[in-house]
C-alpha cells in the first residue's frame, strides 16, 4: 500500500457502506469510491480538526467523545450530533456494565481491560443508527 | 245425524292421524339425540386418544431433552478447564494483538463485525494524526468520528444515487457525488474545496484525450494577420 493511500479509509469499507445505502440494482463506478473516499477522509479531518480547536480553547490534550458531539453541532452537522450523543450513551452504559460485570475478579477484569483496549466490551449497531438518521430525511437538505 | 255422525268419524280419523304423526315425530327426535349423542361420544373418545397421544409425545419429547441437557450439562462440566484454557489463550493474543493496528476492519465474526463500525478504527486514528495539533484522541472519540463518517459516506451515496437517477443514469459516478456534495449544504463548503469542480475536470479530460485521437476536428487555430483563407479566393465576388 502506498504511503498516500495509508491516509485514506480503506476503498473496500467506502464501497460496502455506499452499498448498504443504495438499492441492489445501483451501480458504482469505481471513480465514485474514490471520490467519497476522499470525501469520508476530509469529512474526519475537518470534525477532528473543530474538536481539537475546542480542546486548545480549554487548554486540553486529550479529545474525547463530547468535544466530538460538540464539533459536529458547532460545524451544523446537528444530525450527525444527535445519532453521535445517542451513540455515545449507549457506548458509556455499555462500558459501565462490562466494568461493574468484570469487577468481581481480578482475571476477568484484566481481561476485560484487554478487551475494551482493543476496542470496547460492548459494540454499538452502526447501521441501526443509520438507519434512525435516514428516518429524518434531512440529511440532502439544507441546514440553515 | 248420520251426517253428524260421518263428521265425528272423520275427526275421530283426523285426530288419530294426527296423533300418529306426533308420535312418528317424537320417534324421530329421539333417533336424532341418540344420534347426536353417539356422535358427541365418538369425538370425545377422538379428542381423548388423541390427548393421550399428545401427551404421551410430550413426555417422551421432555424425556428426551432432559437427557440431552443432562448429557450437554456433562460434557460442559468435563469441558471447563479446556475453556479456561482457551479464554486465557485468548487474553494473551489480544494483548500481543494489541499494538497491530487493524486495516482492512474484516476477518471477523458475523455479529461482532454487525456490531461495530464499518470503518477500522486504526485507520481513522491514523487520519486523525495527521493533524499535528491534536496530541491524544481517545477511543470513543475515535468510534464516534468512524461511526458519523459511515453516517456521512451513507448519506452522500444516497444523495448521489439521487443525481443519478434524476439523470437517469443508474450507475453512480464521480460527477453524482460531486452534486451530493453540492447539495449537501453543512459540509459543502469543505467537500468543494477537496473536489475538483466538473467544469475543470472535463476540459483537462479532453486535453488528454486529444493527442491520442489524433485526427479529431477541432476549432481551427486563428490564422495570423494579413493572410486569407484558400477558401476565399473561390468565393464569388460581386
Amino acid at each position: 500500500m502506498t504511503n498516500g493511500q495509508d491516509n485514506l479509509l480503506p476503498i473496500a469499507n467506502v464501497g460496502r457502506i455506499m452499498k448498504d445505502g443504495l438499492p441492489p440494482q445501483a451501480k458504482i463506478s469505481k471513480r465514485a469510491k474514490e471520490t467519497i473516499q476522499e470525501c469520508a477522509t476530509e469529512f474526519i479531518s475537518f470534525v477532528t480538526g473543530e474538536a481539537s480547536e475546542r480542546c486548545r480553547r480549554e487548554r486540553r490534550k486529550t479529545v474525547n467523545g463530547d468535544d466530538v458531539c460538540h464539533a459536529m453541532r458547532s460545524l451544523g452537522l446537528d444530525h450527525y450530533a444527535d445519532a453521535m450523543h445517542r451513540y455515545l450513551q449507549r457506548y458509556r452504559e455499555g462500558e459501565e456494565l462490562a466494568a461493574s460485570l468484570n469487577s468481581s475478579s481480578s482475571a476477568a477484569a484484566a481481561a476485560a481491560a484487554a478487551g475494551s483496549r482493543g476496542g470496547g466490551a460492548i459494540q454499538i449497531d452502526v447501521r441501526a443508527e443509520l438507519s434512525i438518521f435516514r428516518s429524518g430525511n434531512n440529511q440532502g437538505r439544507p441546514n440553515n | 245425524m248420520a251426517a253428524a255422525a260421518v263428521a265425528d268419524e272423520v275427526t275421530e280419523a283426523m285426530e288419530q292421524v294426527e296423533g300418529e304423526r306426533e308420535e312418528a315425530d317424537a320417534v324421530a327426535d329421539e333417533a336424532a339425540e341418540v344420534m347426536e349423542q353417539a356422535e358427541g361420544e365418538r369425538e370425545e373418545a377422538i379428542d381423548a386418544v388423541a390427548g393421550e397421544a399428545g401427551e404421551v409425545m410430550k413426555e417422551v419429547v421432555e424425556g428426551e431433552r432432559e437427557e440431552a441437557n443432562a448429557m450437554a450439562d456433562e460434557a460442559d462440566e468435563a469441558m471447563e478447564p479446556e475453556g479456561e484454557r482457551e479464554e486465557e489463550a485468548d487474553a494473551v493474543a489480544d494483548e500481543a494483538t494489541e499494538p497491530m493496528e487493524q486495516v482492512e476492519g474484516e476477518g471477523e465474526d458475523g455479529d461482532a463485525a454487525a456490531q461495530r463500525p464499518a470503518l477500522p478504527l486504526g485507520r481513522v486514528k491514523r487520519i486523525i494524526r495527521v493533524d499535528r495539533d491534536i496530541k491524544k484522541v481517545t477511543n470513543e472519540a475515535a468510534l464516534l468520528i468512524a461511526a458519523a463518517t459511515e453516517l456521512f459516506v451513507g448519506s452522500l451515496a444516497a444523495g448521489a444515487h439521487r443525481a443519478a437517477s434524476r439523470r437517469g443514469r443508474r450507475a453512480v459516478r464521480a460527477v453524482h457525488v460531486r452534486a451530493a456534495a453540492r447539495e449537501h449544504r453543512p459540509t459543502a463548503d469543505f467537500l468543494l474545496d477537496c473536489l475538483p469542480a466538473a467544469e475543470e475536470a472535463a476540459p483537462a479530460r479532453a486535453a488528454a484525450a486529444g493527442p491520442s485521437r489524433g485526427g479529431g476536428r477541432g476549432e481551427a487555430k486563428p490564422l495570423p494577420r494579413g493572410t486569407r483563407r484558400i477558401d476565399a479566393f473561390f468565393q464569388k465576388t460581386t
